[in-house]
């Protein structure tokens, strides 16, 4: 070996290519393999036989070649160092905060935490679900109210989502919804372009002036106010209550450790942001919001909802609940069209109040307010006048014409302020802020010569609200919160949930339509230098230059893997992405003076987000059927055109569809819709078979929105964080989301997050991969997601049949295994299956989606011949189990995929009830025996979750033995 | 004159069934009125209304009856055309929600004690997409007598959608 390597030069030496490598699983060898069992010569003829002539790129991808992870990381510390992590006091939502480091490391770093999935598996998610749960029992212990869900996107969308759950749910039939002017600018930002295309009518004002006059079905409110002024709402929400109107507050939840919580003083909604729970401020985010509301309102509430139910045992079993709410059930008519939304940043407060418990937060929360309380007096004492009555942790103060000196003298010692207007400043204080800091923003304010010390002040001080302000009610009173607090037992409760889930570190997850790849660790550790996560989103834009050569070099890569013109890396998630593009084709058709086309066609078998989203952007869905071979009927769409044309807004498609296939309709279609004046949306979900090979910018699209937490490595987290960026063709460029806050953003649509670039702080992970992979990488990972599938589909063909395929028999990235005859025959449905996956060590594939009764499996790039192999191995001893059914030699109601998944517990107790052996139960193949995976519990019973809904965590006493 | 006929009839699904009933109609100078038809589990099965002649009525119930092959008919005659006096307003009802025992008969216990008649009920259990949870789905059209109040039946329905914990939506 070492003969040929010495034949090489140095140049060829280098390792150059070694990302590329890393990153795909199959090796030279493995490739060829699978080549020949397809009967294929080459990757090149593999691609030619699949993807059509008529979409094929013609140009070279303009992305650079390949770097090495060393150079990757290099040029992004590079980039890094350009950006000025000052101390920024700028709050709005937004505030520094020390994330603990055993949670940094055992969570926000590890892999068995980011790799995992959403939790649609229940059996092998409880870990998660645990930490979920109790973020949910934080924000509803926190806001006063009953129920609480398991993460939003932001506060500012979160706001938006809590005026329509008010529409939703007030027995008001009035139109308007009341806006306090006094919310921080982005959500009154983000809630107005949302209220456009819903026909609410928006009023904002001042709420303590009523709005007896106005016709209102609910009111927003901010506690404390965008001043740092904390307000008594009670009369407020009364008022609203008798006009039949509901009540959303945006709460900072620190402060809900000390105030009253607005589930105390009326509210019937309470929406938030956790970042300042021990998550970085990485320039907007990732970062969980949260919602909160009554549990009468339960079925109305938008995201994801974790409940607890049991299992087949009768033991304790979590599992999402109430999924009759959501998109992928009720398309256009969920309450919500959030799908991906920021779990693992949810687990990460979620372990900050385990951490600290009550009496940790409490004390934190004292501290900052102590902190402003003497920064207040100070200033009082320098002869500064205070706007700010009551507060918690911002104060506004009078700074007249001084106020652009104040901000800038603040810079150059360190600090961001914030400048509420010409005459107004504004300091937020936070966790991180020491007796020194005061000191120093006070000889910025009142001049070098002020020489007040904060343990002086302390002592004069007082810091006591007005009694009514105060919290009376207990908080995080659960054993959770007040068990951990010693480093070894956090580590060891991180550890052990962790160890109950199975994510990508442990298997493949070949979820169809989910693109569950490598997410490589070289990718993420830019994530955690703080550089990257120590800005606050708005900062002046001179001290993000590092931030602003990243979005700019990733947007510009993601038109090139696109060929559409421009991106907004607002969006985070592909949701929120399809929102925005369907409100830039609205702002498009409104430019021209069409603004009344207002419909829009999509496939039945669509991704639910997309009708959800269509309605959310106020256009009416009409459906467009597919043909027997699972692709767009060409005759019902001309139909459809004949009948909507004049009234088109736009087609969503996916492609290739999300049946698999690339269809070769498809530019006929684009043309088609475009020939009646409509816009092509396409749905970037399956980028993974397109990057390098296919432009949707190119072949018909007119706007796109990508999965960057699919196609471009960005870790699924167990449900989120995502970023759903847009790509849009010239003519769209003017209707990208614009800014809340920040200036020289697009002005045409409103902006759709409450940070310009969205979750920026992960978006190094996609310019590195794209940065490492380069061109030539990009392809190859394209060519190997398409070939993986089309081995693994040819290998299972004889067991199952394959639903789709193009006219040559062949796939895309993804296969559908059809098992409706199975169950027709025998009774075994895609549950049984799914759940005796979990025995053989694997996540099973989508479920049901886009055709019930089915599995769509989608191995992805970065598998190796040998796990596929792996999983077709199970998936045929499964088949033969279902034969054994079929003949009899298996109990047709007693058999291990009826009984699934087995428990370590069940299998080695001393008695074995069934006809079937413990051996086959457990250890169905032998390499089982060298590695397992036990499901913490047996199949969880549905039904009962949902009829006996329990969403927070239970009290001690239901744990104690009767 | 004419008299009103009740057709029933379910049995194995095959082509031509619809066919060999029109021709009957039509042999003994029948008219094909209003008609529910529906195919589930390999069957088929119909209601429907005709208008017959008096005078050829019983030679054409023998003929359908002796035609029958397979399929099980059953005919009666319209003694009293339903008015429509006596309902007010028509709505459709969507309901969605975890498989269960039981949802059926609750919400038609509901319907019945509020003054709604089912004039036509579909139904089916799908398998959730993602998470394979077995869903029942259900379309009701009802109408509701005078004298009963849309607001009422909408304000029952919710509170047991709470109980079951399905959607329910009275459009």
């Amino acid at each position: 070996m070492s003969n040929t390597l010495n034949k090489l030069s140095i140049d060829q030496l280098q390792q150059d290519d070694d990302f590329k490598s890393r990153h795909i699983g199959p090796d030279a060898i493995e490739q060829n393999a699978m080549l020949d069992l397809l009967g294929l010569s080459s990757l090149d003829a593999l691609i030619d036989k699949i993807v059509p002539e008529s979409i094929r790129r013609q140009d070279v991808m303009s992305i650079q070649p390949g770097l090495t992870e060393q150079q990757s990381l290099a040029m992004l510390k590079k980039m890094a160092s350009k950006n000025r992590v000052l101390k920024s006091c700028i709050g709005m939502g937004y505030y520094n905060t020390f994330t603990p480091p055993t949670i940094q490391r055992n969570i926000l770093e590890n892999p068995a935490w980011y790799t995992a999935y959403t939790p649609y598996q229940a059996e092998i998610s409880q870990g998660r679900m645990e930490a979920m749960l109790n973020f949910q029992t934080m924000v509803a212990d926190l806001s006063g109210l009953e129920l609480a869900n398991a993460s939003m996107l932001d506060e500012a969308t979160a706001c938006a989502e809590a005026m329509t759950l008010c529409q939703r749910m007030s027995k008001s039939r009035g139109k308007v919804f009341f806006v306090a002017e006094d919310c921080h600018p982005q959500n009154i930002a983000v809630v107005k372009t949302r209220a456009a295309t819903l026909d609410i009518e928006l009023v904002i004002g001042d709420p303590l002036k009523g709005f007896d006059e106005l016709d209102i079905f609910g009111v927003l409110l901010q506690y404390p106010a965008t001043t740092g002024e904390v307000k008594d709402y009670r009369a407020v929400c009364d008022q609203a209550h008798e006009k039949k109107a509901l009540v959303a507050v945006a709460a900072d939840l620190l402060s809900l450790t000390l105030l009253t919580p607005p589930g105390d003083f009326g509210a019937d909604v309470a929406v938030g942001n956790t970042q300042r729970f021990g998550v970085p401020l990485g320039y907007g985010g990732p970062h969980a919001a949260y919602m909160a509301t009554r549990d009468a309102y339960k079925r109305s509430m938008p995201g994801r909802l974790i409940g607890l139910s049991i299992d087949s045992h009768g033991n304790p079993a979590y599992r999402l609940a109430l999924q009759t709410r959501e998109q992928h059930i009720r398309r256009e008519k969920a309450t919500s069209n959030i799908c991906t939304a920021q779990a693992l940043l949810a687990v990460m407060a979620s372990m900050y109040a385990v951490y600290h418990g009550p009496r940790g937060l409490t004390r934190i929360a004292q501290r900052v307010q102590r902190l402003t309380a003497i920064l207040a007096a100070g200033l009082q004492q320098s002869g500064f006048t205070l706007v700010t009555e009551n507060y918690f942790d911002t104060i506004t103060f009078e700074t007249n014409e001084k106020t652009d000196e104040f901000m800038q003298l603040a810079v150059e010692n360190g600090f961001n302020l914030r400048k509420l207007n010409d005459n107004l400043l504004s300091v937020a204080l936070d966790e991180t802020i020491t007796a020194e800091d005061v000191e120093t923003l006070w000889t910025v304010l009142a001049g070098e010569g002020c020489v007040l010390k904060v343990s002086d002040v302390d002592e004069t001080v007082n810091p006591e609200l007005p009694e009514e302000f105060n919290r009376q009610s207990d908080f995080l009173t659960n054993q959770v919160f007040n068990s951990h607090h010693s480093e070894t037992d956090m580590m060891r409760y991180m550890r052990h949930l962790a160890d109950k889930d199975l994510a990508l570190d442990r298997a493949m997850i070949p979820l169809g339509s989910c693109t569950m790849k490598l997410n490589a660790v070289s990718e993420l550790m830019p994530v955690s230098w703080a550089e990257f996560g120590g800005l606050h989103p708005y900062v002046p834009l001179n001290q993000a230059e590092g931030y602003q050569q990243l979005t700019q070099e990733l947007e510009q890569m993601l038109c090139s893997a696109t060929g559409y013109d421009a991106v907004s890396l607002q969006p985070n998630s592909g949701a929120q992405g399809e929102y925005a593009g369907l409100l830039a084709i609205r702002a498009y058709h409104d430019s021209r003076g069409e603004g009344f086309r207002n419909i829009c066609l999509i496939p039945a078998s669509a991704h639910g987000t997309n009708p959800a989203s269509a309605h959310m952007a106020g256009m009416k869905v009409v459906v467009v059927a597919t043909d027997e071979g699972g692709n767009i009927s060409l005759e019902d769409l001309t139909a459809k055109l004949e009948k909507y044309g004049e009234n088109l807004a736009a087609i969503m498609i996916t492609y290739p569809s999300t049946h698999g296939v690339f269809e070769a309709s498809v530019v006929e279609v684009c043309e088609l819709v475009h020939q009646h004046g409509g816009q092509v949306y396409i749905d970037g979900a399956n980028m993974n078979a397109m990057v390098g090979v296919c432009s949707p910018g190119k072949f018909g699209g007119d706007v796109s929105h990508l999965n960057l937490h699919k196609t471009f490595a960005i870790p699924h987290g167990g449900g989120g964080p995502g970023v759903g960026p847009i790509g849009v063709g010239e003519h769209l460029k003017p209707f990208l989301p614009g800014y809340a806050v920040v200036d020289n953003g697009p002005e045409q649509v409103g902006p759709v997050a409450g940070a310009p670039w969205g979750s920026a702080g992960i978006l190094p992970i996609s310019w590195a991969y794209i940065a490492m992979m380069g061109r030539e990488g990009l392809i190859k990972a394209t060519q190997l997601a398409i070939l993986n599938a089309n081995y693994l589909a040819q290998r299972l063909k004889d067991f199952y049949p394959i639903l789709y395929t193009d006219p040559n028999g062949m796939v895309a990235h993804e296969c559908i295994l059809d098992l409706r005859p199975i169950k027709d025959q025998t009774g075994i449905t895609v549950d049984d299956i799914a759940k005796r996956l979990i025995d053989y060590g694997f996540h099973a594939p989508t479920m049901s989606f886009p055709v019930p009764g089915t599995l769509m499996v989608e191995p992805t790039e970065s598998e190796s011949k040998v796990e596929i192999d792996r999983f077709c191995d199970a998936m045929i001893a499964i088949k033969k189990e279902i034969d054994d059914v079929d003949s009899g030699t298996l109990d047709k109601d007693d058999n291990p995929l009826k009984s699934a998944p087995h428990t370590v517990v069940s299998v080695s107790g001393n008695k074995w009830g069934h006809s079937y052996s413990r051996e086959l139960a457990g250890y169905p193949v032998e390499s089982l025996k060298v590695s397992k995976y036990w499901p913490p519990v047996g199949r969880v019973d549905n039904v009962y979750g949902d009829k006996n809904l329990v969403c927070s965590c239970p009290a001690i006493s239901e744990y104690e033995e009767e | 004159m004419t008299k009103s006929l009740v057709i029933t009839f379910v049995g194995d699904d095959r082509p031509g069934i619809v066919e060999s009933i029109s021709k009957i109609i039509v042999q003994y100078d029948g008219e094909w009125i209003e008609s529910r038809l529906a195919n589930l589990s390999g069957k088929f099965a119909g209601i429907l209304r005709v208008n017959i002649p008096e005078a050829k009525c019983e030679d054409f119930t023998a003929a359908l009856k002796s035609s029958a092959k397979g399929l099980n008919i059953n005919i009666e005659q319209v003694v009293k055309e339903q008015s429509s006096e006596g309902h007010t307003q028509c709505y459709k009802l969507e309901l969605l929600g975890q498989d269960q025992p039981g949802i059926i008969h609750r919400i038609s216990s509901v319907l019945a004690n509020n003054g709604a008649t089912v004039e036509d009920l579909e139904s089916e259990v799908i398998e959730a997409s993602m998470s394979g949870e077995k869903l029942f789905k259900a379309s009701i059209t009802l109408c509701l007598a005078e004298g009963y109040s849309a607001d009422t039946l909408s304000e029952v329905l919710e509170d047991l959608a709470n109980e079951l914990i399905v959607d329910i939506e009275l459009g």
